[in-house]
Parts: C-alpha cells; sequence; structure tokens
C-alpha cells in the first residue's frame, strides 16, 4: 500500500539524514562553483558552466535552510507527541503537514494545551494563574484551525471540564476567604481563558469546520459532561462535567457559532440530564447533590443562540421515552428559571438567553421555525388566560403578576417572532389555520385558533418595543398587499379584500395592546394620547415608499410629465449599484423625519383614536399605490411644493416633511381613489372587538 | 620537446576533469533518499523535483566544462 495521495509526512530518521545532507551539498557545490570558475577563466575558456553551478548551490543553500527548519519543527512535533508513527508498505511516517505555518500552528496549540493541562493539575485547589497567562499568550491563534485541533485533541474532552472546573474553584476559593479583589481579578483571567476554549471548541465540534475533530470527540464531550465530581481530579467542584462544560459554553463570544451538530449531541443530553434531575427532585427522589445542583441549561443557551439551527436542535427535540418537547420544558415547566424582576436574584441574563433562543430558532420562514412558533403560541395560549381576569369595567387585569414576570422577558423575542410571520398571523385572524404545531392529540389541540394568537399578542404587545415592531411588520406587509392588486381593473371589489384582512388584523394587535395597557394598570395610557402616539411612531412614516416602491413611484408615478430624470435618479441608482440610492437615502429621510418630531400628516395629529390612525394609513396606502402605479389624473400639480420651478417632482426621498404631506394630500384627491370609500375603519372595531372576546371581556 | 603552454592546457583538462569526478555524485544522496520517499506530499514532491533537475544540470554543466577544456586543448597550437 502506497501512503493516501493526500498524505503528507517524514521518515525518521532519514529525513534527518537528508536534511543534513543537502546542507553538505550545498556547501560542496558553492565551493565548486568557486574553483571551476578560477580553472575556466584561467584557461580562457568560457565561465558560464561555473556560474550556472553557483546558480545550483544558491537554489540548495535555500532548500537546505528549509529543510533544516521543517527538519527542527518534526523533531519537536515528534518529542512532544503531537504526531504519532504510521505504518505503511513504504516505511513508518510522522504525518507532518506541507506547510510549515502548519506545523507550527499545531506545536503551538499543544504547547498551549500542556499549559492549560499544568493549570489544573499544579494546584488542587484552582487554575495556577502562570499556566493559565501561557494559555492566553495564544488568543490570537484561536480561530487557526490547525492551533485548535492540536489544542483540543491535546487538552481533550475530560481536560476541557477539568480547566473549567479548575479555574471555578480558584474564584471561589478567594470568595471563600475574603479576597475580593483576587477573586474579580481571578475570575477576569478565568473568563479570558474560558472565552478561548469556547471559540475553539465550537470550532472543532462543527462538521462544516476545517477544524472539525470528528464525532467521536462529540461522545467523549458528552462522557466527560456526564462524568461526576467524585471522578474528577479535583476533589471540590461542581456536580458533573456538564456543570463545568457549560461555563465554556456561556463564555461563547458568538463566532463561530456552536453547531447544531454539538447542539444535537451534546446539547440535548444536557437538557436529558437537567430533565431527569427535575424529575428526581418532583417526585422527591433527588440526592443531595441533585437537589443542590444549579442548572447549567441557560448557560447552554447562551451558546445555543449563535445560530438558527443550533437553537433549533435544542428546542425542536423531544428525548426518547418523553412527551413534551424541549421548548415545551423549557417554555412552561421551567418557566420560573426566565424571572426577570427588580425583586429576583438574576439579572435576567438567564430570560434573556432563552429569548435569544427563541428568535433565532423562530424568526425564520423554514417549516422548524413554523412549527416551533404554533408550538409557542399553543403554550401561551394554554398558560397565559389564567394570569388575567376581567374587571368590572370590563377591561383585563393581571392577577398574577409572578407569572408574568416569570416570562416578561421573553416579550421582545416574542414580538419578532409574531413580526416574523405577520402573514401567518393575518390568515389566522382570517380563520385559516395555517400554523400547527405537531404535538397535540388532535389537529385542533394543535392548530393555532385566534385565541391562542390574541393572547400571544396581549402578552408581547405589553412591551412597548415588541408592540412597535409588530405593527411596523403589519404596516408593512399590509402596503405589499395593496401594491399587489395594482393594476386594477375593477376598483371596487379587488380592494375589498386586502383592506378588511389587513385592517381587521390590525384590530387584534391595537386591541390587545389596549388590554395589554389596561391590565399592566396603565389605564391612562390605555385610554388616551401614549396609544396613539405609539401607533404614530410606527406607522405614521408607513406610506413611505420603501426601497422598492421608491423606484416604482419615480418610475411611474408621472410618467410623461418631464420625470424620466428624477425617475432614473431615483430607480437607477447611483455608482453602479441599483436602488442602493433609495434605500440608504430612504433610511436617512426617515430617520430625519423621526427625529423633526413631526407627524406627516395634520390628520394623523387630529386623530383621536387608532381606528382613524389606521383608516387614514390605508387610504394614504391605496392613494401612494395608485399613483406609484400610474393611476392618476395629472391635475393640480402647479403651484404644488413638492413640484420644483421647472415643474417637475422633487424626488421623494428629498422632500421635506411638509412637502411629502402636500404630496400625500394630492395623491388622495388624484388618484382616482378620492371618491373610494375604505371600510377599514369598521373592520378595525371589529378586529379590536374579536381580541376582546378572546380575552372574555364584552363591549 | 612538449610545448609549455599545451602542458599547461592539459594539465587544466584535468583538473576541471577531476572536478567534475568529485562532484558528478553531489546531489546523488538526497536523490536517493528522495526516490525512496523520504518526504511525501506535494511540497516534498517539489523538493524531489528539483534536487533531480539539479543533479540533471550539474551534470550537464560538469560535462560542459569538461568537453569546453578538451576542445580548446585539442584545437590548440603545438599539435604533436
Amino acid at each position: 500500500m502506497s501512503p493516501d495521495p493526500d498524505f503528507t509526512g517524514v521518515k525518521r530518521p532519514e529525513f534527518d539524514t537528508m536534511a543534513t545532507k543537502h546542507a553538505t551539498a550545498a556547501g560542496q557545490l558553492a565551493d565548486l562553483a568557486v574553483r571551476l570558475h578560477g580553472e575556466l577563466s584561467a584557461a580562457g575558456l568560457d565561465v558560464t558552466p561555473a556560474t550556472g553551478i553557483r546558480d545550483l548551490a544558491r537554489q540548495a543553500e535555500t532548500q537546505a535552510a528549509d529543510l533544516k527548519r521543517r527538519q527542527r519543527l518534526v523533531s519537536e512535533l515528534d518529542r512532544l507527541k503531537v504526531v504519532f508513527g504510521t505504518t505503511t508498505a513504504k516505511g513508518t511516517y510522522l504525518p507532518i503537514p506541507d506547510k510549515l505555518e502548519t506545523g507550527q500552528a499545531m506545536l503551538d496549540g499543544a504547547t498551549a494545551a500542556d499549559a492549560a493541562i499544568a493549570a489544573y493539575r499544579n494546584n488542587p485547589a484552582g487554575a495556577d494563574p502562570k499556566q493559565l497567562q501561557i494559555v492566553q499568550a495564544y488568543a490570537a491563534k484561536v480561530h487557526d484551525p490547525a492551533f485548535a485541533r492540536a489544542f483540543m485533541s491535546r487538552l481533550g474532552a475530560k481536560g476541557i471540564v477539568e480547566l473549567a472546573n479548575a479555574v471555578s474553584l480558584r474564584v471561589a476559593s478567594f470568595q471563600r476567604t475574603g479576597d475580593y479583589e483576587e477573586a474579580r481579578q481571578a475570575a477576569n483571567q478565568g473568563q479570558h481563558v474560558l472565552r478561548i476554549t469556547s471559540t475553539m471548541l465550537a470550532a472543532v465540534t462543527d462538521p462544516a469546520s476545517p477544524a472539525y475533530l470528528g464525532a467521536s470527540f462529540l461522545q467523549q464531550l458528552k462522557a466527560a459532561g456526564r462524568t461526576p465530581r467524585s471522578d474528577l481530579s479535583v476533589a471540590q467542584g461542581r456536580p458533573t462535567g456538564y456543570h463545568a462544560l457549560a461555563d465554556v459554553l456561556g463564555a461563547h463570544p458568538g463566532k463561530p457559532p456552536y453547531s447544531a451538530e454539538f447542539m444535537r449531541t451534546v446539547g440535548r443530553d444536557m437538557i436529558a440530564l437537567d430533565r431527569e434531575v427535575w424529575d428526581a427532585r418532583r417526585s422527591g427522589e433527588a440526592t443531595k447533590a441533585m437537589a443542590d445542583m444549579r442548572t447549567f441549561v441557560p448557560d447552554l443557551l447562551r451558546a445555543a443562540a449563535s445560530s438558527p439551527a443550533a437553537a433549533q436542535a435544542i428546542l425542536d427535540h423531544t428525548p426518547e421515552g418523553r412527551k413534551g418537547t424541549n421548548l415545551h420544558y423549557l417554555l412552561h415547566d421551567r418557566v420560573g428559571w426566565w424571572t426577570d424582576n427588580p425583586n429576583s436574584s438574576t439579572d435576567g441574563r438567564d430570560g434573556r438567553a432563552f429569548a435569544a433562543v427563541m428568535k433565532a430558532a423562530m424568526t425564520g420562514s423554514d417549516p422548524v421555525s413554523l412549527r416551533l412558533t404554533a408550538e409557542t403560541f399553543k403554550i401561551l395560549g394554554a398558560d397565559l388566560p389564567a394570569l388575567y381576569a376581567r374587571n368590572a369595567n370590563e377591561k383585563l387585569q393581571l392577577t398574577d403578576q409572578n407569572a408574568f414576570d416569570q416570562r416578561a422577558a421573553l416579550r421582545p423575542a416574542l414580538g419578532s417572532i409574531l413580526a416574523a410571520h405577520i402573514h401567518e398571523v393575518g390568515r389566522i385572524v382570517d380563520g385559516r389555520n395555517v400554523l400547527r404545531s405537531g404535538v397535540g392529540a388532535d389537529l385542533r389541540a394543535q392548530s393555532v385558533n385566534q385565541r391562542d394568537l390574541d393572547y400571544a399578542l396581549l402578552f408581547a404587545t405589553s412591551d412597548d418595543a415588541a408592540f412597535s415592531e409588530i405593527v411596523r411588520a403589519q404596516a408593512e406587509h399590509t402596503r405589499v398587499e395593496i401594491d399587489k392588486i395594482f393594476p386594477l381593473k375593477d376598483k371596487g371589489q379587488t380592494l375589498d379584500d386586502p383592506i378588511s384582512r389587513e385592517s381587521k388584523t390590525f384590530g387584534h394587535i391595537v386591541g390587545a395592546r389596549e388590554q395589554a395597557l389596561y391590565a399592566m394598570g396603565r389605564a391612562n395610557e390605555a385610554a388616551s394620547k401614549e396609544l396613539e402616539s405609539m401607533v404614530k411612531s410606527a406607522i405614521g412614516i408607513v406610506p413611505v415608499p420603501g426601497k422598492e416602491f421608491a423606484g416604482k413611484l419615480a418610475e411611474q408615478a408621472f410618467k410623461g410629465m418631464k420625470l424620466e430624470a428624477f425617475a432614473k435618479e431615483v430607480a437607477g441608482g447611483v455608482g453602479g449599484q441599483p436602488g442602493s440610492y433609495a434605500f440608504d437615502k430612504g433610511a436617512a429621510w426617515i430617520a430625519q423625519l423621526f427625529k423633526s418630531g413631526k407627524t406627516l400628516d395634520e390628520s394623523h395629529a387630529t386623530a383621536t383614536e387608532n381606528r382613524q390612525l389606521i383608516s387614514r394609513l390605508m387610504e394614504q396606502m391605496v392613494a401612494t399605490a395608485a399613483v406609484a402605479h400610474g393611476q392618476h389624473d395629472g391635475e393640480g400639480l402647479a403651484g404644488r411644493s413638492f413640484i420644483d420651478k421647472k415643474g417637475e417632482m422633487k424626488p421623494v426621498l428629498e422632500m421635506t416633511p411638509s412637502e411629502y404631506e402636500d404630496f400625500l394630500n394630492w395623491t388622495t384627491f388624484h388618484s382616482g381613489f378620492s371618491g373610494l370609500k375604505i371600510k377599514g375603519q369598521d373592520l378595525v372595531d371589529s378586529g379590536a372587538a374579536e381580541a376582546r372576546r378572546s380575552f372574555g371581556i364584552t363591549d | 620537446m612538449p610545448d609549455p603552454d599545451r602542458a599547461a592546457a592539459q594539465a587544466a583538462v584535468a583538473r576541471i576533469q577531476r572536478l567534475s569526478d568529485e562532484h558528478w555524485w553531489t546531489l546523488h544522496q538526497v536523490c536517493l533518499l528522495m526516490r525512496s520517499e523520504t518526504w511525501v506530499g506535494p511540497a516534498g514532491r517539489r523538493f524531489g523535483d528539483e534536487v533531480h533537475a539539479a543533479e540533471r544540470r550539474l551534470r550537464d554543466l560538469l560535462a560542459e566544462a569538461v568537453t569546453d577544456a578538451r576542445q580548446k586543448l585539442s584545437t590548440a597550437p603545438g599539435r604533436p
């Protein structure tokens, strides 16, 4: 058998002999060149052969220097047992990388790993700071696959656990003796080493990474994680290896992300162990060690949040022999973990970690994201109603503040999830069965219904930012839906469907928000201006063309009206980047409108009800869309503030707020839709009423 | 009687021939080690190719020097 064509390596001691021989040969050739030159020139002969040999001597010198560097590297890699001989029919080879730098990285990785090992072996009471310092010195190399592979394969799965344990022991021992400054320094140093370790661990456990160490390493991590502390070399420490591994996971800087493969093997096993402990504690069978266990799950979640696939691998799984998914376990059984209130002992980090995992797992448009979203709505639809009650004024009242606080940190993520699936939200409002959890007795139990959705909205919209995000998503969805119906053939009929659907969805959102404010004791805001200004700031700028819309408006709005130059400018882009002009300028323009603090439209400012605002928004969207599609009479433009001296329309994105308002007003009267009676307002009301019915409130 | 110039030229040929003989095998051992695959992989292969080419070139140059010297001797005056 000859070595694999990709195999690179050397035979020892032949390689050493060769390095020595070639150095000697180089010297002999140099000497030859000089002597031959002397003979040839003395004999009056052409000296070309001598100069040719001089060139050969120089080449051999360069080669000999390279061989010498390699030889030194080979002997170090061999001595430190970073590489081991492998026997083939052609002899025994040491596998040595082709590139010198790779070999050097391997050597560095091994040296750093030896320091890490020494750090936990030298001092049973905690990690040795001098050895940790050596590890820290290699921080810049952690993204080098050869370094990471060498470091991790040498430290080993068990070594990772021992190192993390030793780091935490050192901090704890300073804390016990009251040396808080020392404890702080030890924690900082330890955190840096754990971050380094975590970066490399993510790489070597990712099958897509060149640093991947194979499936067996993941199995070794599981074994090390399940190892009880009595079997670890340190006498004290955390109950299991997973507790120490969690420190490494919790220190993850986010890049490279932990792979779905890591979460499928190690991550799921961690949750499985946690669920075993939870069972034992609930049935009173927990050992002392179990009862003392602080959970490692939040740290795992911090690492799982770094990619959608990793987050989904954790949540979208039911351990063997169990009924509930991990999502159900985390969002229902262990909901107490996520508590974030001023009196809680946690600082809200854990809740934010779970929220980040939910957001990563559920804001995509893939089937797993949709399934998890459905299950989340079903869980909340079952759990949330108990938190609220109807009061004498037919308003919702929060009756279980503690249960609310447990979930409060999840609201921003829930807002993003609702916004990401705003299309499905509208379909459910429309009575369609479009989100199915896949868990539950029958189709009915699996399907997200309007009531589930309204509770999700009620809970999410109690957070101002989440409310704003949902309203924006719904406004954007409306704009797209309205734009889709052009060009119109039958004005009356075609417009009805999208407008009624979108209006009703708006109704559910603002209806839920209103009750959310009542429930939180913000009744004054719910009843007055606050709600309006929230809607205003969220949707007041929506008829503003987005990237695509601005382009279309420019291309079509005033066809044949000397606006070609303007059209090209906005739609064609600048510097060969189509559309980027409109997009970038648009963002800046919108930001400026926000800054000016003015609402765009007089009727926005005077609207006293959400439904009026939304209705006005609908009209403007329809009118702007109509103009964008060239459906306007083209009259009444003279003297308008948005028309310049040459009679051309100013670029939309360069209009001032008042010019834009003037433009909107013009579109309303000249788009051919001025007479159109949009029924949006009634439908917003009916949507809000539907939401109130979901909450058991009568009008 | 022998021409002193010619004798000198003959001695030069001999010295050049000796240099050639002495260095004919200078790169041979390394070539042999590479032929028995002491170092495998792309960098090793490159080195093997280079050192074999260098050996051929070295021998060509040595042969050229010897031939040049002999030729000069044969065209030199005072031929017997």
